[in-house]
């Protein structure tokens, strides 16, 4: 065990995408409710009493061993395995991509659709983004597009308004929200305003913004406030944007990101605006991150034959087992997944109903220590092992379940 | 590891001022001097060239913005059919190439190596990860400073000389990085400040302090730390036309400090001719000749696709409207740095991208001495690193350069004087700046030679006419003894190394780092550092870490 994995006073909460690492570390989840109740949410899920609980084959209690075996002569039968969740670290993400490899499945996120509405927006015309501690010492006008980002986010206003900003009187800043009605978790001290989108949908009332800031709209043309909003973003000196694209569930979404970035790209030409990405919650940036730097793509992926593609929209009904990766609460199971056989490595409280072979394992950050990309995807923090329960880490049941499969001949 | 020896090959290995056949033995994956008798293995090199394994000082193989890049062009990535005798992982890329594509190819060419030149310390963590995931090559990073508040907060201080070396050496030893790089001194700051230029001189908008000031700093720190590597610059003013006076004012700046002049082609413009677009590379050669203080890597740029990914995020603004395809990202970092990834196409029928391509030969070929040029291509900034066997021909080959060169946009042709350098670099010169040159320039004692004593990273190429052919498939790879490589096909993927330094400092600049961290940050310094365990977790747990130790001077 690594030396810095077991310091125990340093928490990570591996929760949401923020990952905090201000917070103590819960010993129950009470304690957590009054700090942040994602964390608290998180911190129940995964029924952080361990008993104990060991593997699972059809119900019953089996040794590791058996279990897997039992999980690789299923992945070497497989025609047509699928590996998904992957809610977890990046060392569970690179076990995770070798098995898919070596088994020719295909690999997903559980919440692909939420990442791909940033991630399209990015490969269609790309942005402009920032990162926590630039948002917190420069933004001087915050706009928040969508809905309520605070409740997938709780402590984002706090560890954005909270800490005195550096390159920005304190005072000066304001919060403006484009569609949200409220916060439910905003900082006192800010003031708050509402634009009303003056029946607008989402998508027209960025678009209707935009066109205000490039000064192609008469004033009268657009809902009442949209042109004063326009000439105070082009005054801002940093101004920052925010949504979570997990909120943004609707057909055609990917859109709406595009013309935010195309926003923030007109208005660099004179002044500084940039995004603050808000995702990485349930392992899904720590993931994409991975697939890409391997393979060149982010997720989905599908192995075949030595190669590798982009397959950006899997059926999970295509599937004939599915590997189901947990050790980070929050995924939902799809759906479209139902009634297909699935084995599972889940940290206890995190098994999906009715897996055929369960194999527990350490969630990163409080059972084991792993790697976790931090929702602005640049800061990859390494969250230290809080809690002595002998679950082995997600990674290291999945490499012992390659070097099973290896042993067999795979199709 | 028994003794293997490759016999009757033409070993060219000028750090050891080496050009002759013989026979190369080495043991326990190091060369050794050939013993009388047999070995345990004989490997026939009749009419094969033996060099060391390149290395590549400048190649931004691991981090955020590569990663970026990679993310941005799904539409770059195509399967790559690897040969090989081994299972190998499935693999892909063109451009910003993907970790296991970037070993395996950079091991096919006869590389053993890699260096990424661009570490962010706020993102060491995840450059580490990714370089841990680039098989066979050695690697490491020089960390990035020059625009992170806590050292301009220092300049701004008047802080003690010190005081800034303490700051270096913590962060070398923090982020597990082997040099220091600059970019755009004090500019990528600038630019989250809204500042759209930033010249050696400018006062910062903040801090007051001018590039010039950080430079000098920097290079001092570098120096007085021991650091092997010099200060590796990426000068003001990237991409503009004109910036050859910058460039050789940085060159002067630093007032014989060792320095380390990166993609220099980038940085050797002027402003004469029709379209205000010149090639500045007979000054900057004229000054790198006469300055020994100064290294350099070119940075040449090879036509087709390609993306460009810079910590320069205030020049990537400016080349928002040059991207092909049409789309941009730029990125503002953590009270540390910035980013800025923008594809990009160079045309030869472009008067600018075809007076690049000449800039940077013209600079190749001018410069006299090899030991202070290195090969480089910026990858993916210029073309990607599977470019250099093309380049390389290109060096050697005058006829070949000038069939090239017809081809180019008909002003630019008249602008440049390639045409009359018959300079055709010998295979001892390329040897020099694809391995010697670098090896030395990074502090690598034992690699990029083959002496008794040195790492057994040995390429063995075909000896052909064709230099391109030859460089791009040698016929035996060895990385650290171990057999990598046979006629291009794959033989073991073994985990590079790590190179990191470690200069000694005084442990108080800790505490006011902790206050910063405090004011300034966004995650607490007690979890900043990367430990060796950890690091040993990145690579996989496979590699080995080199830790070349230096103590500060008196």
């Amino acid at each position: 065990m690594n030396a810095s994995a077991t310091a125990p006073d340093r928490f990570v909460c591996p929760f949401c995408g923020l990952l905090c690492d201000d917070l103590p570390f819960p010993g129950t989840s009470a304690h957590l409710q009054a700090a942040c109740p994602k964390a608290a949410e998180g911190w129940s899920a995964i029924r952080a009493g361990y008993a104990g609980e060991g593997a699972r084959v059809d119900g019953a209690a089996v040794d590791m061993e058996v279990a897997l075996r039992a999980a690789a002569d299923a992945l070497a039968r497989a025609r047509r395995p699928l590996i998904g969740g992957l809610g977890g670290d990046v060392q569970m993400m690179r076990a995770a991509l070798a098995l898919a490899d070596r088994c020719g499945a295909r690999i997903v996120h559980a919440h692909q659709a939420a990442a791909q509405r940033n991630l399209f927006a990015l490969q269609g015309r790309g942005g402009v983004a920032t990162t926590l501690a630039e948002a917190r010492n420069r933004a001087d006008l915050v706009v928040v597009v969508g809905g309520d980002v605070t409740r997938r986010f709780p402590r984002l206003l706090e560890r954005l308004f909270v800490p005195a900003p550096v390159f920005v009187e304190a005072a000066a800043r304001r919060l403006v929200l484009l569609g949200a009605d409220r916060l439910e978790h905003a900082p006192a001290g800010v003031p708050v305003e509402r634009i009303d989108c003056g029946g607008l949908d989402l998508f027209d009332a960025v678009a209707t913004l935009r066109a205000c800031c490039d000064g192609r709209l008469a004033e009268r043309a657009a809902p009442a406030g949209f042109a004063s909003l326009a000439e105070r973003m082009k005054s801002s000196r940093y101004g920052l944007l925010l949504w979570a694209a997990g909120d943004l569930d609707f057909p055609g979404a990917d859109l709406l990101v595009e013309e935010l970035q195309q926003l923030l790209l007109g208005l660099n030409r004179e002044t500084r605006w940039a995004a603050l990405p808000l995702a990485g919650s349930a392992g899904d940036l720590t993931a994409n991150a991975v697939a890409a730097w391997q393979t060149g793509f982010a997720l989905p992926l599908a192995f075949a034959g030595g190669e590798v593609a982009y397959d950006p929209f899997p059926d999970y009904r295509d599937a004939d087992l599915l590997l189901w990766l947990a050790v980070l609460p929050g995924l939902t199971f799809p759906e479209a997944a139902r009634g297909v056989p699935t084995i599972a490595v889940a940290a206890p409280g995190l098994e999906p109903e009715g897996a055929r072979i369960v194999m527990p394992a350490a969630v990163p950050g409080v059972h084991a220590a792993g790697h976790l990309v931090r929702s602005d995807g640049v800061v990859t923090l390494y969250a230290p092992r809080q809690d002595a329960a002998p679950l082995p880490a997600a990674a290291q049941v999945l490499t012992r379940i390659l070097a099973a499969v290896e042993t067999q001949p795979c199709r | 590891m028994p003794l293997t020896r490759l016999k009757g090959g033409r070993i060219v290995d000028p750090a050891n001022g080496v050009d002759a056949v013989a026979d190369l033995c080495f043991a326990d994956g190091r060369i050794v001097a050939p013993p009388a008798g047999a070995a345990a293995r004989e490997i026939d090199c009749t009419g094969m060239v033996l060099m060391a394994g390149g290395i590549d000082l400048h190649t931004h193989i691991g981090g955020g913005k590569v990663n970026i890049a990679r993310t941005l062009l799904p539409e770059d990535h195509a399967p790559l059919h690897l040969e090989s005798d081994i299972p190998l992982r499935s693999a892909c890329g063109h451009a910003a190439t993907p970790t296991l594509a970037a070993g395996y190819r950079y091991a096919q060419m006869g590389y053993t190596a890699c260096f990424e030149p661009a570490m962010l310390p706020t993102n060491a963590r995840q450059a580490h990860l990714e370089m841990g995931d680039t098989p066979i090559v050695d690697h490491g990073a020089y960390a990035m400073l020059g625009s992170d508040d806590f050292l301009l907060r220092l300049l701004a201080a008047e802080a003690p000389q010190a005081k800034i070396d303490d700051y270096v050496a913590w962060t070398l030893s923090a982020t597990q990085a082997m040099g220091i790089k600059v970019v755009n001194p004090g500019g990528i700051s600038a630019f989250k400040f809204n500042r759209r230029a930033f010249d050696l001189d400018d006062a910062h908008p903040h801090y007051g302090v001018t590039p010039r000031r950080i430079l000098q700093a920097l290079a001092r720190a570098v120096a007085n730390l021991g650091v092997p590597h010099p200060l590796h610059v990426h000068a003001s003013n990237l991409g503009a036309a004109g910036n050859l006076a910058t460039t050789l004012a940085t060159m002067a700046a630093v007032e014989g400090l060792p320095l380390h002049l990166t993609h220099i082609q980038f940085h050797s413009y002027g402003t004469e001719g029709e379209f205000k677009f010149s090639s500045g590379a007979a000054q900057i050669a004229e000054a790198v000749n006469r300055l020994r203080n100064v290294s350099i890597d070119i940075g040449q740029i090879m036509f087709g696709q390609t993306v460009t990914c810079s910590g320069d995020s205030m020049a990537q603004q400016r080349n928002v409207g040059h991207a092909t395809p049409k789309k941009t990202l730029l990125m503002d970092i953590e009270c540390d740095a910035g980013c800025g990834v923008v594809p990009f196409r160079y045309r030869d029928q472009s008067y600018v991208n075809a007076l690049q391509w000449a800039i940077g030969l013209e600079l190749f070929l001018l410069v006299e001495d090899p030991w202070r040029i290195v090969l480089t291509t910026d990858h993916p900034n210029g073309a990607p690193f599977t470019s250099y066997p093309h380049l390389i021909r290109l060096l050697c080959d005058k006829a070949f350069r000038d069939e090239q060169f017809a081809r180019l946009h008909p002003a630019a042709r008249s602008m440049s004087l390639l045409p009359s350098l018959k300079r055709e670099y010998s295979l001892a010169e390329i040897a020099v700046v694809t391995r010697a040159a670098p090896a030395r320039l990074l502090g690598l004692a034992d690699r990029g030679q083959l002496g008794a004593g040195a790492a057994a990273d040995i390429a063995a190429y075909r000896e052909q006419a064709d230099r391109e052919a030859m460089f791009a498939a040698p016929a035996w790879v060895f990385k650290d003894g171990v057999e990598v490589v046979r006629e291009g096909r794959i033989q073991a993927a073994p985990q590079g190394a790590t190179h990191v330094v470690r200069p000694e400092y005084d442990r108080a600049i800790e505490r006011e780092l902790a206050g910063f961290f405090g004011s300034h940050m966004t995650q607490a310094f007690a979890g900043f550092a990367i430990g060796d365990e950890e690091l040993c977790e990145a690579c996989n747990h496979g590699g080995r870490l080199h830790v070349h130790a230096w103590c500060r001077r008196a």
